[in-house]
């Protein structure tokens, strides 16, 4: 059961993953640059690596422990990564829009 | 002036009397106030009896441009207005085009989408250098702004 939810829910972030994938490949084209040009293409750059990580989700079973608190550690670590990089983002946008 | 003229307020006339005007007397402005595209001369003389002297000031008007008997000759203001509206903003558009090349397309549309008054095209102008700084080219934004309102006379 336990297993069957987890399965689940590794196949759910991954489309969910995926999906903003497709997100910011397609708006890509139309922030060239600027403010938030800069910062898409570093976050285009995160969620390819998420996507990588999170495919690699059910095969942690097979990898030695090391090597899986390794990836999950950092997947961690470019979480928070992508979160300063968006809640930065989002500030100046406000910042530049409130001026 | 011929008593069976009807007269009109100019574009000029209706900023005079939006804007209160201190170029024009009390009396002037009274006068304008009852020109009303409907009324002949005639009318105005037997009616405003609150302005002294009608057909002198009306004159008086007339010779400042703030009223016309040729409704045409308005018609030909509004488009020569329209016109100089649409010359400044494919100057802008131009601007754009030079400083931000093929992704100059969004800003021209937006200049496209906006009336031609300097009011809203100051307010436009600033909406795009915040598109510009947030999506196109940081560096180019203000410059962009500072030609855009050197372009409309700011």
């Amino acid at each position: 059961m336990d297993l069957n939810v987890t399965t689940v829910l590794n196949l759910a972030a991954i489309l969910i993953m995926f999906y903003c994938l497709y997100l910011v490949l397609s708006l890509k084209s139309s922030i060239p640059g600027g403010m938030v040009g800069k910062h898409w293409n570093f976050l285009t750059l995160l969620v390819v690596l998420f996507n990588i990580g999170y495919l690699a989700t059910p095969f942690f079973g097979q990898l030695p422990t090391e090597i899986m608190r390794l990836i999950a550690s950092l997947i961690f670590i470019f979480g928070a990564i992508y979160v300063a990089v968006t809640v930065h983002l989002i500030f100046n946008i406000i910042r530049e829009l409130t001026e | 002036m011929q008593s069976d003229l009807v007269l009109y307020r100019t574009r000029k006339g209706e900023e005079a009397i939006l804007s209160h005007d201190r170029g024009i007397s009390t009396n002037q402005r009274r006068a304008l106030l009852v020109v009303n595209g409907k009324s002949t001369v005639a009318d105005l003389e037997k009616t405003a009896f609150w302005v002294s002297d009608v057909t002198s000031t009306l004159k008086e008007l007339f010779a400042l441009g703030l009223i016309h008997h040729d409704a045409s000759a308005l018609d030909t203001e509004v488009s020569r207005a329209e016109g100089a509206g649409r010359l400044i903003k494919a100057q802008l558009a131009a601007v754009a085009r030079e400083l931000l090349g093929s992704n100059a397309e969004r800003i021209i549309k937006k200049l496209d989408e906006a009336e031609a008054t300097p009011e809203a095209l100051e307010q436009v102008l600033l909406g795009c250098k915040k598109l510009i700084k947030l999506t196109i080219n940081e560096e180019m934004a203000d410059t962009f702004l500072q030609r855009g309102l050197k372009v409309i006379g700011k």
